[in-house]
């Protein structure tokens, strides 16, 4: 098998699951959406003429058999289109993606932040885990871990914002404002990556071939970065791809601390108006989201495993 | 103490490695440290390889580690000296070691499959020690480690710069190794079972190629199989129990093994010519760690053993450049005769 079908082929494999997953998600979905109540009703408001809300139905399809309306919700979505937002009067689609990307923006960031804290952090502790005050440390990391993120984030409002006045806390205003959310979406991630990196160092300074380079006159560092961090990396890059989907639904709480203009909130509220086609825009752009990023991260996974790499040679 | 390993021929010329008195110990709350080598001494010259023979747990290992400034902590070197050229190496820091590992003292280890690093290069490995220890830029060192490879009999060795470990086989990732501990041209190689985790047929090739390679320079090729050690070394310590037991030339040392344990280890050796004889084990099994000696440690296991065994002997030398460590050495003539 040549190299270029064989990178075919696992395209291919990817979006056929890519499919299934959506077909999936969004069946569920739209069946659990229609347990929750009328959004005419809703809509309409309580004391609402019966004329209006049948007007409303009408207006929306809501008035058709479940099945039919399943059907032809399945049909728009071949062509990406969710309708329109019951409460906007836009494009469900459009509403998703205008605040996406100030999500994504706060996700990237925390990632870089939990990426440049994490790994120095992790390799020193994981060197040597056994000196006492690297034992301290961890014990911090350990304590760290079991605060939430909302606790996090008040305390972070408290110190920055309310005390020092140096940042802001409210809304997207330019990157003194980015700054306490991504922080503290990366407060959930850090203590972990920081725990997975360490074992992962500790472990492989213990291999073979660790004593081999040794035996070739590596000094600390040298063992350390060259030689045991690079594997400890490997098993922090499956976390990045599994947390990732953590973020983007972890903002919520933090969106709503710091009033961001994201994603989350933009879920919530929808569910709780019942505006169905936002929230299936929402979810469809999840589940591809997310599987893009496990696709990356196994992507990723490729190009610094040399095992995994296929023969060139 | 006597120079008791040497042969006649050799006494004018310095040894390149020389260890004395080695005593290596791991330390316990409860009491004094358990001794794993008790003062060993033995002696290493240009061209020669000393094959030092053992069972699992006989302290070999602990040597040849000690030799590379590797001790697995908490294990410290408690007496004696290791000289390389004249210079001790005990004393050094661990910094000075660095410059003496990879550059002088050269190491090969048992496991080829777990004892490369599996996301870096052949290439990347070997010029990386070439760049430590060496003054030259990343084209020299790539040319010193395609030497290093065509010197291990790596065919087309400077397409193997790119290949990482997984793409080649148990016996090529051997040779990779030896390379590495020779990458630099040490004075002295330390092998520590370097065939054990092959197959026989690449064994006998390893073996060919350490026994050219290790005698460029000084080797020092630590083997729990006597078998091996008759292939390529010129000498034998046998170490039994943290101590050497006998010592001599290789010939000598098979034909007529004088320490009832060493004749032992032959004994159980199958041979191709013996047929119909049954092999014979050595009975029980040999003592854990101990602080203090006071019998001989071979005494339980001795058919020969006697009162006076209750003292631990001394390695003393009974012929020109052979010594061992027995009140009652095997009788002179062969232990046994091959079958005709």
């Amino acid at each position: 098998m040549t190299r270029s079908s064989a990178i075919r082929d696992a395209m291919l494999k990817r979006v056929t699951e890519l499919a299934v997953l959506l077909f999936a998600i969004t069946t569920l979905l739209f069946f659990l959406l229609r347990l929750g109540g009328d959004p005419a009703m809703i809509m309409a408001g309580d004391e609402a003429d019966p004329e209006v809300v049948a007007l409303i139905r009408a207006r929306y399809g809501l008035d058709q058999p479940l099945i039919v309306q399943y059907l032809r919700y399945l049909g728009a979505m071949l062509t990406l289109d969710f309708g329109e937002s019951l409460r906007a009067s836009r494009s469900a689609l459009g509403l998703v993606l205008e605040r996406l990307w100030s999500t994504l923006l706060l996700a990237l960031l925390a990632l870089l932040i939990t990426a440049v804290l994490s790994i120095p952090l992790g390799a020193w502790l994981g060197y040597r885990p056994d000196s006492g005050d690297r034992k301290a440390v961890n014990a911090v990391v350990f304590v760290l871990q079991g605060i939430p993120g909302y606790i996090a984030g008040l305390l972070l409002i408290q110190l920055f914002v309310v005390e020092l006045r140096w940042l802001t806390s409210i809304g997207n205003q330019g990157i003194s404002s980015w700054i306490l959310p991504s922080l503290t979406l990366a407060s959930f991630l850090v203590p972990k990556m920081v725990r997975v990196i360490s074992a992962n160092v500790s472990e492989a300074m213990r291999e073979d071939y660790i004593r081999t380079a040794r035996a070739t006159g590596a000094s600390g560092p040298e063992l350390l970065l060259r030689h045991a961090l690079p594997n400890a990396l490997l098993g922090a890059t499956a976390l990045i791809g599994t947390q990732f989907a953590f973020l983007m639904s972890g903002s919520l709480i933090t969106e709503v601390i710091f009033a961001w203009p994201g994603f989350g909130a933009l879920l919530v509220a929808s569910v709780t108006r019942l505006d169905f086609p936002v929230v299936q825009a929402a979810v469809f752009v999840i589940a591809v989201l997310v599987f893009l990023v496990n696709a990356g991260t196994d992507i990723l996974f490729n190009l610094i495993d040399p095992r995994l790499r296929r023969q060139t040679t | 103490m006597a120079d008791t390993n040497t042969p006649p021929d050799a006494r004018t010329e310095a040894p390149l490695l020389e260890i004395r008195g080695l005593r290596i110990g791991f330390p316990r709350p409860d009491g004094p440290p358990l001794v794993v080598v008790d003062g060993v001494d033995l002696s290493i010259r240009q061209g020669e390889i000393l094959g030092l023979v053992g069972e699992s747990g006989s302290g070999k290992s602990m040597l040849a580690l000690a030799a590379m400034g590797l001790v697995p902590a908490p294990g410290y070197v408690m007496a004696g000296d290791i000289r390389l050229d004249g210079r001790d190496l005990v004393t050094l820091s661990e910094r000075e070691w660095q410059k003496v590992r990879g550059r002088t003292l050269g190491m090969v280890f048992q496991d080829p499959m777990t004892g490369l690093n599996p996301v870096r290069s052949v290439g990347a490995l070997l010029g990386e020690s070439v760049r430590r220890h060496q003054k030259v830029g990343p084209e020299e060192a790539a040319a010193i480690s395609e030497a290093a490879l065509k010197a291990v009999g790596i065919p087309a060795a400077r397409e193997r710069l790119a290949a990482f470990p997984h793409q080649l086989s148990g016996g090529l990732r051997q040779r990779v190794m030896i390379a590495l501990a020779l990458v630099n041209r040490p004075r002295v190689i330390i092998a520590d079972e370097p065939t054990t985790a092959l197959d026989a047929t690449i064994q006998a090739q390893i073996l060919d190629l350490l026994r050219d390679r290790l005698h460029e320079a000084g080797g020092l090729m630590i083997t729990h199989d006597l078998g091996v050690a008759a292939e390529i070394c010129d000498r034998i310590a046998v170490i039994y129990h943290g101590r050497i037991v006998e010592t001599g030339r290789t010939r000598d040392v098979l034909a007529a093994p004088r320490h009832p344990y060493t004749a032992g280890l032959l004994a159980a050796v199958p041979r191709f010519h013996g047929r119909g004889t049954r092999l014979i084990p050595i009975r029980g099994a040999p003592p854990g760690p101990v602080s203090e000696r006071v019998e001989c440690s071979f005494r339980p296991r001795c058919a020969k053993a006697a009162p006076e065994c209750a003292a631990a002997p001394a390695l003393e030398a009974i012929a020109p450049g052979r010594s061992v460590a027995c009140h009652h050495p095997v009788a002179a003539a062969p232990a046994r005769e091959d079958a005709q």
